[in-house]
């Protein structure tokens, strides 16, 4: 099968990400309830480069007060949204690659378990081939040492189909995770390519790199269809 | 006097008490009087999602339709839906889950139930798999 990938422009308000991912997502569900009313599923992979916008996990829902969230905003230069994903609190903004694959885990023969798995290691597939060694330890995502962390991951399923996704820091401005507790774990930092020593690298190709890796890695795929937002049926 | 049960109601008792599973390897199992079902996630889901960290619980009285989200299992950075097989009002929550989620993972299909649901439609019931037939749906699953 094919993969599809659609990259959007930058920068993108993260509800732009959001609605898309829905749309996606939601006709997922509807050819798994009903596979001889619907056209067949296509994997997607949403790949994308955000507004500063900090976002929070399921079970933060309802915790961020008014004032916190004010402060987040920083006098409205950036966005606050309450997710579906499991994790915690992260950012997303101008300089990181935003990648969210919509799959049936079924499809690839894969469980929640063995999927951030997956993305872990093509996190660290695509790092390598940019000289920056990185590696997994017992905290999810994806680090350049046990305390400084390059990529953040966070998922959501619904029936075993897929939506959000990673965060991999390219040349983000790592001023906006010195705000937080990114991920609720306290003393570690954030990194990215540019902090690394790698400059010059821009989102989109890495987020190529990233997409090939993904067809790569995933079972059943064989090749990549570029795909314009607007081809995405409402 | 006759004290025999007519055999129709002895059949109903009997499959009120064995558990029923959904594709999406949720379990419902009805209490004896068939009016409320306690529902979980199978011991195969467990295993699949990893060590559970946390777990979203349904608000009691809140009304559902087959097929909603009743809650969530948030296991090593994926959360993933728990949907109800049937339609109906929650009346229960396993409060249990808010201190330990583990508990999941130790009993998914004992101790670690998610919710009770006062049933809407018994209808709903139909269409779900047996034990059996849940366990060769997985079994096929597993080789595919």
């Amino acid at each position: 099968m094919r993969l599809q990938h659609i990259h959007l422009p930058s920068l993108s308000p993260y509800t732009r990400a959001s609605a898309l991912q829905d749309r996606l997502v939601h006709a997922c569900l509807a050819y798994k309830a009903s596979p001889s009313l619907h056209p067949v599923l296509k994997p997607s992979i949403i790949t994308a480069q955000f507004h500063p916008v900090y976002t929070c996990g399921r079970r933060e829902q309802g915790t961020v007060s008014a004032e916190q969230q004010a402060y987040l905003c920083a006098d409205g230069r950036a966005d606050f949204h309450y997710t579906l994903r499991g994790g915690q609190t992260t950012f997303h903004g101008p300089g990181q690659l935003v990648a969210y694959p919509i799959l049936d885990l079924k499809r690839h023969g894969l469980t929640p378990r063995t999927y951030v798995s997956l993305l872990e290691r093509t996190l660290i597939k695509t790092c390598a081939q940019y000289g920056i060694s990185t590696m997994t330890t017992e905290h999810p995502g994806v680090w350049v040492t046990p305390d400084s962390k390059i990529a953040a991951l966070g998922v959501h399923l619904r029936r075993n189909i897929t939506s959000h996704g990673i965060g991999l820091n390219i040349n983000t401005d790592l001023w906006w995770f010195s705000r937080i507790v990114a991920c609720g774990l306290e003393g570690k930092s954030t990194t990215s390519f540019q902090d690394q020593g790698v400059v010059d690298k821009s989102v989109e190709e890495v987020g190529q790199a990233f997409v090939q890796n993904m067809a790569t890695a995933l079972e059943g795929v064989e090749s990549i269809d570029e795909v314009a937002e607007d081809a995405i049926p409402p | 006097m006759n004290t025999k049960v007519p055999a129709a109601m002895l059949a109903r008792s009997f499959t009120s008490w064995e558990k029923k599973y959904t594709q999406d390897h949720e379990w419902i199992e009805l209490s004896s009087d068939g009016k409320t079902g306690t529902i979980g996630i199978s011991t195969y889901a467990a295993t699949a999602l990893g060590d559970v960290v946390y777990v979203e619980l349904p608000q009691i009285d809140t009304e559902l339709g087959a097929g909603d989200a009743l809650g969530a299992v948030e296991s090593v950075k994926s959360a993933s839906d728990i949907l109800t097989p049937v339609s109906g009002k929650v009346v229960k929550v396993n409060e249990v889950l808010e201190e330990t989620p583990a508990t999941i993972n130790k009993s998914p299909e004992g101790d670690g139930w998610i919710a009770q649901i006062e049933i809407a439609d018994e209808g709903d019931m139909n269409g779900l798999m047996s034990a059996s037939e849940y366990k060769d749906f997985t079994e096929k699953a597993e080789g595919d």
